[in-house]
């Protein structure tokens, strides 16, 4: 990379006088995101005839960045006074932009929602990622905290550990991943000899820090995996995806490879990697080889193969690399070109997880899992997720009270992965309609919970326990149950009020406890201080004889203890 | 911090090319100018040994020539609340810098609803938090 390369990049925005004003300066935005490709676009929206043919002869960067300019000028256009042509130019983007979404098979989706829970949001997150990470001390429960010290620690049979009497790992139960820790979590929680009553107390973070201890292999570790690897839900979807869907993805996936100068065996590679592992990524992958050479030979021999009868340019069985891939050997037939060097996926785009229906939206009826099944998943290229797709993600509040939201949706319900614009980059099919997910959809159904009722139920136990094992609340955490208590009562289906009435007396308690015992220590305080004031007074009327007998007490005492 | 890198150490990902003085410059005044504040010393100080990288879906931002990793582009081009840098985003986050409550954010890329606070020190756990290797 040559030295100063990123500050030609955006030498337009260090430079504080651009001269060069190009002459359709005007009809645009004066903020406007800078594009390279602005010059070319505007050729084709100052004469926008046949824009949907021009459109899809643009390359997808110049795609997004048609998509951006139109959205921007619309906007433009909306929040100021504008006339005469630049008027009309803005009016007209709205119509091409209504181009590009009928090309893009999306249109905008609206409406009123009601908001899930932070926890809810991570455990959705965790249970596709399939990982956890390390939690910080100010995330976990004082009653955790309490349970964890090795004074409060102690032995119990394994059926004290009975987690359907925790509320909160019943809200993790709604999830399959999660279930299916469960034997694994009240083994740990019994062998590191957390009391059981702890369950009824512990948090989302509590548990998530339970499932970290419980799953890290080496201290070093901050993030771990709790299901074995490829079998989160996202890497499953994407290995189903493959499996159904595998050869299309791969046709289009080395057209578009072909146009852009990228190597066949990095496409390859890629679909070998998403079908045995579930793995999107290309950064992540090893380029294998087609075919057998004296280099691959070579490291296969010391590997301890025998390749004794194998000739060099036949071709590597497609068996033979899932095999090296599934035992992560692939480096022993890693693909170079012409010259010995190494070929990666360099320029070749992976694709990226999309919820069909925002996170948010999909579980704000309360069935969590139903975020994460398979037909809510569309695979889609990383720039046109970031850039088209979640571009016209809004919240909107009315009233500072219901909330909105705007987004795009993907108008066929059958998509399963979007690799561009148009018709073409689109793989369809169905994924719901087989016996192992009807058989998870029917499970899931029974584990259902509300949030907000179970949290509810937690801070009637933190009474109950808190009053047992004689722990006290801090400020911070009486600020924190009332911002709990808060959120509980904002959700109109829960009715709490006979409970919210008995909980928040009770924090007084705690909270009128706290002064007690802070006026009790200063008490103290004060007496001790009287005291050491007596004796130095005393003291004062000791002879010098009395004096010196006392110093060389002491003096005796600390030689003692060194 | 520290646990952040050692947790990267053979993990395979891409990096943006090693970071300039000057473009760290660049991208000071390009945010600046676009209204923001200047990237936290801290996350500074990460670049210097990673000048943005991505893997799985996940990115951290740098002042790299890499237009998917590029601080600049990602601040123009994505959706975002108001006072805040953003520094890396995964299929479902943001990390970002608020710089009027001089904190790491972890923020849900649909409503910007804010989900973890780090303080400046914790950088690693934010960085942790969003990168999904």
């Amino acid at each position: 990379m040559a030295k100063g390369s990123y500050k030609n990049k955006h030498q337009d925005k260090v430079q504080e006088n651009n001269s060069q004003v190009p002459v359709y300066e005007h009809l645009l935005p004066p903020k406007r995101t800078k594009s390279p490709y602005e010059a070319k676009l505007m050729d084709i929206l100052l004469e926008p005839t046949n824009f949907k043919k021009k459109f899809m002869e643009l390359k997808l960067d110049e795609q997004l960045a048609m998509n951006q300019l139109l959205a921007e000028t619309i906007e433009y256009g909306k929040n100021n006074n504008l006339k005469g042509f630049v008027k009309d130019f803005a009016e007209g983007a709205e119509y091409l932009l209504d181009n590009i979404h009928e090309i893009a098979g999306t249109e905008y989706d609206k409406g009123v929602f009601t908001k899930i829970n932070r926890d809810e949001k991570r455990l959705i997150r965790m249970e596709c990622h399939g990982t956890i990470n390390l939690r910080t001390p100010h995330q976990l429960s004082v009653f955790y905290k309490f349970f964890n010290k090795p004074e409060n620690k102690g032995k119990w049979n394994l059926r004290a550990y009975d987690m359907k009497k925790s509320p909160m790992w019943r809200v993790f139960m709604q999830f399959e991943s999660f279930r299916k820790i469960t034997p694994e979590i009240r083994k740990y929680m019994q062998k590191k000899g957390i009391n059981p009553d702890a369950l009824k107390v512990m948090t989302v973070s509590d548990f998530c820090d339970v499932i970290f201890n419980a799953y890290q292999k080496s201290f070093k570790e901050t993030k771990v995996s709790f299901l074995p690897e490829g079998e989160s839900i996202k890497a499953k979807y994407v290995k189903e995806f493959m499996r159904r869907c595998g050869e299309q993805y791969k046709k289009i996936k080395l057209e578009d490879a072909e146009q852009r100068g990228i190597r066949p065996e990095a496409v390859e590679s890629l679909c070998n990697a998403m079908r045995l592992w579930g793995i999107t990524d290309p950064n992540k992958i090893t380029v294998t080889s087609f075919v057998y050479t004296p280099h691959i030979l070579k490291d296969l021999k010391k590997a301890g193969y025998d390749v004794q009868d194998i000739a060099v340019g036949s071709p590597i069985p497609q068996e033979f690399t899932d095999y090296l891939v599934m035992h992560h050997q692939e480096r022993l037939i890693q693909a170079r070109d012409e010259n010995d060097k190494v070929i990666t996926t360099e320029g070749l785009e992976g694709e990226e997880l999309h919820h069909i229906g925002a996170v948010l939206i999909a579980a704000s009826n309360g069935y969590l899992a139903r975020t994460n099944y398979p037909d809510m998943f569309v695979l889609v290229g990383q720039r046109y997720h970031k850039k088209y797709i979640h571009y016209y993600d809004r919240i909107l509040k009315h009233n500072d009270e219901e909330e909105f939201y705007q987004r795009l949706i993907i108008k066929n319900k059958r998509t399963r992965a979007m690799l561009g614009f148009g018709k073409n980059k689109w793989i369809l099919a169905d994924f719901e309609n087989n016996g192992e997910f009807k058989k998870r959809e029917e499970e899931d159904k029974l584990y259902i919970v509300n949030y907000n009722k179970m949290t509810a139920e937690r801070l009637k136990n933190e009474v109950e326990t808190a009053t047992k094992y004689n722990i006290n609340y801090t400020k911070v955490v009486i600020t924190q149950k009332l911002e709990e208590i808060k959120s509980i009562r904002e959700n109109p289906k829960i009715d709490i009020q006979g409970f919210e009435g008995e909980y928040i007396k009770w924090l007084k308690g705690q909270k009128k406890s706290r002064r007690q015992k802070k006026d009790e220590s200063r008490k103290e305080k004060k007496q001790m201080g009287q005291k050491n004031k007596n004796v130095k007074q005393k003291k004062r009327h000791l002879s010098d004889e009395e004096l010196m007998q006392i110093a060389v007490a002491k003096m005796k005492k600390g030689m003692r203890k060194r | 911090m520290k646990n952040f890198l050692q947790y990267l150490e053979g993990k395979s990902f891409r990096a943006g090319e090693p970071l300039e003085k000057e473009a760290v410059i660049v991208a000071q005044k390009v945010l600046y100018n676009m209204g923001m504040d200047f990237i936290p010393q801290t996350y500074v100080a990460f670049l210097k040994h990673y000048n943005g990288i991505k893997a799985n879906g996940s990115y951290l931002f740098g002042a790299t020539v890499d237009d998917d990793l590029d601080i600049i582009d990602q601040n123009e081009q994505l959706p975002r609340p108001e006072n805040v840098i953003l520094l890396g985003c995964n299929e479902f986050d943001y990390l970002v810098y608020n710089y009027v409550l001089k904190e790491y954010q972890i923020i849900d890329r649909e409503d910007f609803e804010v989900l973890e606070k780090y303080e400046e020190k914790e950088l690693g756990n934010a960085l942790n938090e969003i990168f999904n290797v």
